[in-house]
């Protein structure tokens, strides 16, 4: 063996003994403080930086190694800050210049534009939009006819919207999806009735909090409009709020409601 | 002209002999590869704090065996540098063989962990007592399943390099490559160090 070896071994029994000692606190500690944060933190982290640092300079033996070892790892070491600096940012932002990350709160990431949607269809489609539902919902009995062209509409855009991962509408296929979330299904007679619905304490935050405030509303097209525009500011008492607001223009909104509204039996 | 195999005990310029400097080089990529994926986990977890109820299903006892199993592995293979550096090579073979069985036991645990955690999502399991829903916030269990499982691969590719050296120490030979494993799998036992209260403590 040409290697000579520039070191003498230290008492690695030891070390293992401090180190085992350290995981035991850093296990305690958030166990018997779970309320703690600043316990926990620092228990769980600070701890873990400690060990690391003895295992590295312990029995990776950086502490007899050439600084140039040293030198190669906080380069790593800072590059890696660099890299958290400067994304964390935009990541941690929940809306920025023309974007909103507004399902955020599902765990996914769909950016949407803020746009002013309520004006663009109505002037490319103006031959499929009634002109009495054009600009109020409270036409209730003028509609009560379903348009079949409407509905028809409504349920690909049921599809294609995804809105059937968690709503039910056959009484036979569920939603597997909606049973975590016990999102409410579209089946028996729903349209018409009441239901008790939880407040969002920010009824324009995408995130739901609740306000502790359960009020009565009546499924109809006005509150159905509402929840697919903004489906966390009323949830139905007893469901995850976990529906995330895909953008939709009001022709479809109304096309959608006319589609859920001839499901109700 | 003939091949001539690198000497991994010659001195470069740094000092240091080839292949442990090679060995830090690997490290220093590894580094960058765990360390960016806990950056990005970090960034997201900071920005969703919802995400500690599905940490809540992550096992920590078993995460915490598990982080015992690797400290006690590091041991062994330090041990196994110090055996061979003193001449005692039986020793330090059966030092390779205990670390080697500690990784077993780490990857035992593991499964058992994977196994329990993925028919929990599959069934949609409920927390007993916040009622919250195993599953809903999905990208938590994608950098879960990412980071432990790229570690896991580690710690197999780790136990095969240690049993390859081991053979070599055996007959006396690359006796030096002890202690460029020994490295390679303290680093497997750091990074552990970090997922573990980053996945199984911070609720």
């Amino acid at each position: 063996m040409s290697e000579e070896h520039e070191h003498a071994h230290p008492d690695y029994w030891k070390i293992y003994k401090w180190l085992v000692l350290l995981f035991v606190i850093s296990y305690l500690g958030p166990e018997l403080f779970p309320e703690q944060k600043s316990i926990v933190l620092l228990t769980a982290f600070g701890i873990a930086v400690v060990k690391a640092l003895m295992v590295v300079s312990e029995f990776m033996h950086l502490n007899v190694e050439k600084p140039v070892i040293w030198y190669l790892m906080l380069t790593c070491l800072i590059l890696l800050f660099v890299f958290f600096a400067g994304v964390a940012p935009d990541v941690l932002n929940k809306s920025g210049n023309n974007w909103v990350a507004d399902s955020a709160t599902a765990g996914t990431y769909v950016i949407k534009k803020k746009e002013p949607e309520e004006t663009k269809p109505e002037e490319t489609k103006p031959e499929e939009t009634k002109p009495k539902t054009a600009d109020s919902n409270s036409t209730e009995p003028a509609v009560d006819k379903p348009d079949p062209k409407l509905v028809a509409q409504g349920k690909a855009l049921f599809q294609t919207k995804i809105c059937f991962t968690c709503h039910q509408t056959d009484p036979a296929v569920p939603a597997p999806a909606g049973l975590a979330l016990k999102a409410p299904a579209f089946t028996g007679s729903f349209w018409g009735k009441e239901r008790e619905v939880q407040i969002n304490s920010d009824p324009d935050s995408p995130v739901f909090k609740d306000s502790g405030k359960v009020e009565s509303v009546k499924m109809d097209e006005a509150y159905f409009m509402e929840s697919v525009e903004k489906p966390n500011a009323k949830v139905v008492k007893g469901a995850i709020a976990g529906m995330a607001p895909l953008p939709t223009t009001l022709e479809e909104r109304k096309a959608l409601a006319a589609y859920v509204k001839s499901l109700s039996k | 002209m003939a091949f001539v195999p690198p000497d991994a005990t010659a001195r470069n310029a740094t000092g240091i002999p080839t292949g442990r400097l090679g060995m830090w080089w690997v490290v220093a990529s590894e580094v960058v590869i765990f360390g960016g994926l806990i950056m990005c986990y970090l960034i997201h977890r900071l920005g969703n704090p919802e995400w500690g109820d599905e940490a809540a299903f992550t096992i920590v006892n078993a995460g915490a065996l598990n982080t015992f199993v690797l400290l006690t592995s590091s041991y062994w293979i330090v041990r196994a540098h110090k055996h061979v550096n003193e001449g005692e090579l039986d020793k330090a073979v059966r030092d390779m063989y205990l670390t080697i069985a500690c990784a077993g036991v780490f990857l035992l645990v593991k499964t058992y962990e994977y196994g329990t955690e993925i028919h929990e999502l599959m069934v949609n399991y409920a927390h007993p007592e916040t009622g919250h829903i195993i599953g809903t916030y999905p990208v938590f269990w994608a950098f879960y399943f990412t980071a432990t499982g790229l570690h896991a691969l580690h710690v197999i590719g780790g136990a095969a390099a240690i049993y390859i050296v081991s053979r070599g120490v055996k007959k006396g030979e690359n006796l030096q490559r002890v202690e460029y494993a020994g490295i390679y799998w303290h680093f497997v036992d750091v990074v552990w160090v970090f997922l573990f209260p980053l996945f199984y403590i911070a609720k």
